[in-house]
């Protein structure tokens, strides 16, 4: 894999860069994921759409689910 | 006569040329198949109409020549496959000229850009405020060489600058009240992290952004540092990151940034005229005969020099292409910059400068950064209840104030407030008997004379203050 164009990413900033891509990312797939299984389960509530992909493209989600913004 | 721009040098793929009349960007064959990518998306479309990304086009290669500049390999390594025309932008400036939130608006602005590029198979070389010009008080991106063909499997390649030169100067100013403008002027490159982490108490490292973001990362680089390159770059190499935790990782920085706020700058009117000595006859006289001026000069480019809560800036704007707005106190600029972005105001860019100690050029050969005066002289200055400042408080003397504007070839609107007025004697108060002796109004207007020709003079009503118009000679 490519590392980089001209910036250096600094190796140990890469290294802490995909370790929190890790954690956030494992983030929001729970949430995905939580709430597919909570829409099944809790029938009897209205079903909303889940807002990931295109839709949410120019605006970040704020809903996203966090690893500690620490 | 067309230059390559000094400042544009680290990335070999783009390299920015400004000449007389417009802004180039020459593309190698690299650069310009990241161009295609960002122009067959939908995203350059979106951005620049939104005003987030400068509007951009092809031109004519030819261009770079017939304007007078270096060409083909002279200029990028692999040779010009393609040029660019940029938007200009009327009036250059740095994060260490910013407030706070002007700032955090940048990293909001460079975090957002980040995670819409992912959606589109995109991404961002770099992380840095230098990305990033204020046209008024509204943020755009002007580095469209920023963008490149999403490689996949990398983590967050600007992470580390983003914390440098965004990050730690926000959490500085937000956490510690501790402003952040000496630290990027005196750095180009921002703040290390074994730098950043020193300025944080143990208890600090409860505040969002301080634990991960800084200790961590000072933690790892010191690690780093010791086992040497070899290593880390095997250790990253190893990991491959989806594109989606990625953006994952931009949107947790991104909600980080946006609860930063930093408080001292949120108290309303920290801003409020210090000098406010008038009475209500010397102030409307005072809006009257700057209103009188700008609309008779109609300047393109006002600098107002001490602008406060920018009431004078906002009588100027009405009749000048842009005003900048300089005031050495960084709240009441950021106060100024919050009303201004509520108001979506284009002509007005309030900046942090201190007369006394302007920006310097800084960076590779002292070019990469400029002066104020390089980067845009003004055409009309206005210096309203400042020179009592700059020649007592700050001992300059009333001969070099006035050739300073005078070497700018500026029109001078210009106030004197004499020895006997209220805020006049509280600065000499502290000083001894006999003080700043060149500080007197006949001493002024002859050496006022001496450098310009005065077109108008007004004592204003309560009789201690005089405005002058004058004309550089």
């Amino acid at each position: 894999m490519e590392l980089f164009a001209y910036l250096d990413p600094g190796s140990a900033s890469a290294l802490l860069a995909a370790v929190l891509a890790g954690i956030a990312g494992l983030g929001a797939a729970l949430r995905t994921y939580g709430k597919n299984f909570m829409s099944k389960v809790m029938f009897w509530k209205k079903d909303e759409p889940v807002a990931d992909g295109p839709a949410a493209k120019a605006t970040p989600d704020q809903n996203d689910d966090k690893p500690a913004e620490q | 006569m067309a230059n390559a721009e000094p400042g544009s040098f680290r990335d070999r793929d783009s390299r920015v040329v400004v000449a007389d009349d417009a802004i180039y960007r020459a593309l190698s064959p690299e650069g310009a198949e990241d161009w295609d990518a960002l122009a067959a998306s939908p995203l350059l479309e979106t951005l620049v109409n939104r005003g987030d990304l400068i509007p951009t086009k092809e031109v004519d290669g030819e261009v770079l020549a017939s304007s007078g500049s270096a060409t083909g390999t002279d200029l990028l390594p692999t040779g010009v496959e393609r040029v660019l025309e940029h938007q200009r932008i009327p009036f250059v400036s740095y994060p260490y000229e910013w407030t706070f939130s002007m700032l955090r608006d940048a990293a909001l602005l460079q975090l957002d850009l980040g995670i819409a590029a992912i959606d589109e198979g995109l991404s961002l070389k770099d992380a840095t405020p230098y990305n990033v010009q204020f046209q008024g008080a509204s943020p755009v991106f002007i580095d469209v060489g920023s963008f490149e063909k999403l490689p996949e499997g990398r983590p967050w390649i600007g992470y580390r600058q983003f914390c440098m030169l965004f990050l730690y100067p926000l959490l500085f100013q937000a956490h510690k009240d501790l402003p952040f403008h000496p630290w990027l002027r005196g750095s180009i490159d921002g703040i290390q992290p074994i730098d950043a982490v020193k300025v944080f108490s143990l208890r600090d490292r409860l505040r969002k952004g301080v634990f991960l973001h800084t200790s961590l990362h000072a933690r790892l680089d010191r690690r780093a540092n010791k086992s040497g390159p070899g290593d880390a770059e095997e250790n990253a190499k190893q990991r491959t990151v989806k594109p989606e935790a990625v953006q994952a990782h931009m949107k947790s920085m991104r909600r980080l940034v946006e609860k930063l706020r930093w408080k001292s700058g949120e108290t309303a009117w920290s801003g409020y005229r210090q000098d406010n000595t008038y009475s209500d006859d010397d102030d409307r006289r005072k809006q009257a005969f700057v209103a009188e001026v700008a609309a008779a000069e109609k300047p393109g480019l006002t600098w107002d020099m001490g602008c406060n809560d920018g009431a004078y800036s906002r009588i100027a704007a009405e009749s000048s292409d842009l005003v900048i707005a300089f005031d050495f106190d960084h709240a009441t600029v950021e106060s100024l910059y919050r009303s201004l972005k509520a108001e979506g105001n284009s002509k007005i860019l309030p900046l942090v400068s201190n007369i006394a100690d302007p920006s310097p050029a800084l960076g590779w050969r002292g070019l990469e950064r400029q002066t104020l005066a390089d980067r845009g002289a003004p055409d009309l200055m206005l210096a309203l209840a400042l020179i009592h400042h700059v020649s007592i408080s700050a001992n300059i003397p009333i001969a070099d104030f006035l050739q300073w504007a005078r070497d700018l070839g500026t029109t001078l609107l210009i106030e004197f407030p004499k020895r006997t007025d209220p805020m006049v004697r509280a600065l000499l108060a502290n000083k001894h008997e006999g003080a700043n002796p060149d500080y007197d109004l006949d001493n002024f207007e002859r050496e006022l004379e001496r450098r310009f020709t005065v077109e108008r003079r007004e004592e204003l009503p309560s009789g201690d203050r005089v405005l002058f118009l004058a004309k550089p000679r």
